[in-house]
């Protein structure tokens, strides 16, 4: 009996100590070099990708802009494009953009025995550089129908001949593939020139090659490894950090490039390796508040606690974010065919009150719909009288005027606002309801559709809840490409004039002229053919620990490699 | 007991079939898409990349290539190349049918939208994470539930019994997404005894296996008390204290083996969905676990994470079943299979 029990024991123990011996003791290793933990804009999960073609996320992007820098590189705080790796000359006619490449910038790959950072060499022993080539395979893998990339339509139309190729058949043969691929206008024209042929001359074509999705492509590679180039065994990258390492779903680890030669743009790195933690905002709070994160965001609920308290209060920071929060109204449901009923919807949203007391996040609110630290984004204080604000008197007596007019009870008119749910889109439906409700006696529902749903409703809806992120911070990215009636967007907004105001505005070469066309723009697309209703722009809140010396971005995305720890 | 355990398992293949189905309907009756965003890709790319993978064809073909990825076995030859579109979790190597042949079985397809990874790379990655942190939380469920069951028992209608219940019913109100953050800020942020967040080390374990295990521990101590209580009054326990023999004999030997049956049913559906992730607690933690993926995929219609991830699930369901069903024969000589 006694001996049955102990073996049992043992047995039980011996359980305990395999499953114990299952979990690794290793605890921080890395000796002596400082790591940067950063949990800002990462999100708690994995990240969907590193190839720049496919690439379509903040996060992506965000550790993408370190790996593979594009021919402009954008200016984190003043959303001007710099010179990236290469400087460039423009044509008269402003449709040839002539790039001369950084000379013998080499490909590299983190080499996980040694523990160094190696030049990548290639068949006879020498060092690969990046190419006016790898640009090239950059641009065609983006546009290319067989790989098939979300953003592929974002490139395309700057591009000679890239809708062209982006939209022909997948299986066509060799020779007509070739054909499409001759045709773009995306040439090398020696190791390090490249000429890029736009479609039109207009400033815009600046932010589009420095869009991510133009970066150079290590074409070996792709033959070697497939669809698995970009995990961190087989990555070769050239931009100031190199990939150490890729811990799905939990972390990656960026180590300086000591093969980057550094430019005024893209200096090299002083901090050695960053980290990129995937974690939701409570428990990067709580691993900031741990001292286990350098940089974290804020959660909503913590907002009141953060500002009470000295400390946390000195680390926080808030700048503009990528998007507009705003309401689309249904243009051919009849109520909302009269802009002055989505004006008066719009006016009696008491915006202040809704960023002050559901979302805060130090939100700000909107007026127009461009976010205004966008290249030539008009902003609303210079053009006084234009854009939308909060009037509950003026939406009540334009209202009035409406349901007099055509014979109308408040009572009866039912509208519906259609949300993806989650519970800050319901908070600020909520606030909304009672807005509408109490200014204009309507009566107003709310459905919560999960996102896919809600994308495939929204057409039908009266009312839906939307966001605009921008690809590349232009005005034109959220005038022409949301509202322009080729567009056709959601709302089924159309008006031939708004359309004349965009075209003009994006082929404009001074920056004040194009400012005073999205004006105009903006003027009838919130307010005198009132479509939507801007309702506030995002913000990014960030924590940082004292010692540390960072940009403050306004494009969401940091650049690392220009911070540095100061202790 | 050998034919009822094969039974079970050709059981688990129909099990495994009718739920691929029925989920595969489902998942593609609901609107929505992999491929759709609020930016509104243009159709003609959409296109593409249902082509790029294999959505564009007929849903039964979808379907039937899809079960024959997973089920039939392939033998492949030294030209084969692992890629995004064929990822298999079982290789065995043949080497002695040529150099570089090898048997692979179970593809469960790329992820849709993860695009450098595959379902079965997925499972294998984060599968390892959950199974280790449901074990150390059952283990917490069933170390702290137990005894406190047996201690409430024993002392039926005493203060013990009153605080044993009192914390088991704390326990059960208590759920991890209120459980984690008091656990992170007191001996993470203010003790700074344990790491707040992160995997792999024995420390980074204790929190979210204690936050995960108190509920369970409180379920399995009302229970473990109900059952004891109850075999308490039953003649065999008269017998074996008329015997003579010592008081923790009669409980341990006689009484709680017997009391521990319910316990072990529950165990089973429980340690199936402790052991597949647990969605709340891995957020909390950022722990890598497969929890994330179960409620992701579904957000995101990532069709082949929701299928690699309700067939494991429904998998594991059964042979924890299985497992309880062969540990009641052990634990209860009368029970008996055949």
């Amino acid at each position: 009996m006694r001996s049955n029990a102990l073996r049992r024991l043992m047995s039980v123990a011996l359980a305990l100590a395999i499953m114990l011996g299952t979990f690794s003791f290793a605890f921080a290793q890395g000796g002596d070099v400082r790591v940067l933990r950063t949990g800002r804009q990462m999100g708690p999960s994995d990240l969907p990708t590193l190839d720049p073609s496919q690439a379509q996320d903040v996060p992506s992007v965000q550790v993408i802009d370190h790996l593979f820098p594009t021919l402009g590189r954008l200016h984190e705080e003043q959303v001007i494009v710099e010179p990236g790796m290469a400087t460039w000359e423009v044509s008269e006619d402003g449709l040839v953009y002539t790039f001369s490449i950084l000379p013998e910038i080499p490909w590299v790959h983190y080499n996980m025995d040694s523990g160094q950072v190696e030049q990548v060499m290639d068949e006879n022993g020498n060092p690969r550089y990046v190419t006016a080539a790898d640009f090239v395979l950059g641009y065609q893998r983006t546009l290319d129908p067989r790989l098939g990339t979300e953003y592929a339509g974002v490139l395309a139309p700057w591009v000679a001949g890239g809708v062209e190729f982006m939209t022909s058949d997948p299986e066509a043969s060799d020779e007509e593939r070739q054909a499409l691929l001759d045709g773009l206008g995306v040439v090398a024209l020696d190791d390090y020139t490249l000429q890029f042929t736009s479609t039109r001359a207009t400033p815009v074509n600046e932010m589009i090659f420095s869009m991510w999705i133009t970066a150079a492509i290590p074409g070996w590679l792709l033959d070697e490894a497939g669809d698995f180039w970009i995990e961190p065994e087989n990555i070769q990258t050239y931009g100031p950090y190199a990939v150490k390492d890729w811990v799905h779903d939990e972390s990656l680890t960026m180590i300086a490039n000591p093969f980057w030669p550094g430019t005024d743009v893209i200096p090299q790195p002083t901090i050695q390796e960053v980290q990129f933690m995937f974690l939701d905002l409570d428990p990067q709070l709580a691993a900031f508040e741990a001292g286990e994160l350098d940089v974290s965001e804020v959660p909503a609920s913590a907002i009141d606690r953060i500002h009470a308290d000295p400390a946390l209060s000195q680390a926080l920071h808030t700048a503009y974010g990528t998007c507009t929060y705003y309401y689309g109204f249904n243009r051919t449901l009849p109520l909302f065919q009269d802009a002055r009923v989505v004006r008066a919807f719009s006016m009696a949203i008491d915006r202040q009150a809704i960023v002050d007391n559901v979302t805060r996040r130090g939100e700000i609110p909107a007026g127009y719909f461009t976010l205004p630290p966008l290249n030539a984004a008009p902003q609303q204080a210079d053009y006084p009288g234009t854009g939308i604000g909060t009037d509950i008197d003026g939406a009540k007596a334009l209202f009035a005027e409406y349901l007099a007019e055509t014979g109308q009870n408040a009572s009866d008119i039912t509208v519906t606002i259609l949300h993806n749910t989650s519970n800050l889109h319901a908070s600020v439906a909520q606030a909304i309801q009672q807005m509408w409700t109490e200014a204009l006696g309507v009566n107003v529902q709310i459905a919560a559709q999960d996102f896919g749903t809600y994308l495939d409703l929204r057409r039908e809806a009266d009312v839906y809840r939307a966001a605009w992120c921008y690809d590349y911070p232009d005005a034109n990215n959220f005038m022409y490409d949301v509202f322009h009636s080729s567009n056709d967007p959601d709302n089924h907004f159309n008006n031939p004039e708004y359309d004349a105001l965009v075209e003009q505005a994006v082929v404009a070469t001074d920056l004040q002229e194009r400012r005073d066309l999205y004006a105009q723009a903006e003027n009838i697309l919130v307010n005198t053919d009132a479509s939507i209703a801007p309702i506030y722009f995002y913000t990014t809140q960030d924590l940082t620990q004292p010692g540390i010396e960072r940009t403050y971005s306004v494009i969401t995305r940091e650049r690392y490699e220009k911070w540095r720890f100061t202790n | 007991m050998g034919k009822y355990i094969v039974r079970r398992l050709l059981w688990l293949v129909l099990v495994l079939f009718v739920v691929s189905a029925i989920t595969f309907i489902m998942m593609r009756l609901v609107p929505g898409g992999p491929f759709n965003t609020e930016r509104g890709v243009p159709p003609a790319i959409i296109a593409n990349l249902e082509r790029r993978y294999n959505l564009d064809a007929p849903l039964i073909e979808q379907y039937v290539d899809y079960v024959a990825g997973l089920a039939l076995p392939r033998i492949t030859d030294s030209s084969f190349r692992r890629s995004v579109a064929e990822d298999y979790l079982i290789n065995i190597p043949l080497d002695f049918l040529g150099e570089g042949t090898a048997l692979r079985w179970m593809n469960f397809g790329p992820s849709l939208t993860r695009r450098s990874q595959t379902v079965t790379a997925i499972i294998s990655d984060t599968l390892p994470v959950s199974m280790q942190l449901g074990t150390a939380a059952l283990l917490v469920g069933v170390l702290i539930g137990v005894p406190l069951g047996i201690f409430a028992a024993l002392r039926r209608n005493t203060w013990g019994d009153f605080v044993g219940m009192g914390v088991a019913i704390l326990g059960v109100s208590v759920p991890a997404i209120i459980l984690g953050p008091i656990l992170q800020y007191v001996f993470g942020v203010g003790l700074g005894w344990l790491p707040v967040t992160g995997w792999g080390s024995f420390a980074q374990v204790i929190m979210p296996a204690f936050a995960l295990g108190f509920a369970q521990s409180a379920l399995i101590a009302r229970l473990t008390r109900a059952s004891l209580l109850q075999v308490l009054n039953e003649d065999y326990i008269r017998t074996a204290r008329a015997k003579g023999l010592h008081n923790r004999t009669v409980i341990i030997v006689h009484a709680l083996k017997n009391a521990l049956i319910p316990v072990v049913t529950v165990l089973g559906p429980l340690a199936a969905a402790l052991l597949t992730g647990t969605f709340v607690v891995e957020i909390i933690f950022g722990i890598p676990g497969l929890g994330k993926f179960f409620v992701n995929s579904i957000i995101n219609r990532d069709y082949t994470i929701i299928m690699g991830t309700v067939l494991l699930y429904a998998a594991v369901l059964v042979f924890a079943n299985l497992i309880v069903d062969i540990v009641y024969a052990w634990i209860d000589p009368r029970i008996r299979y055949t």
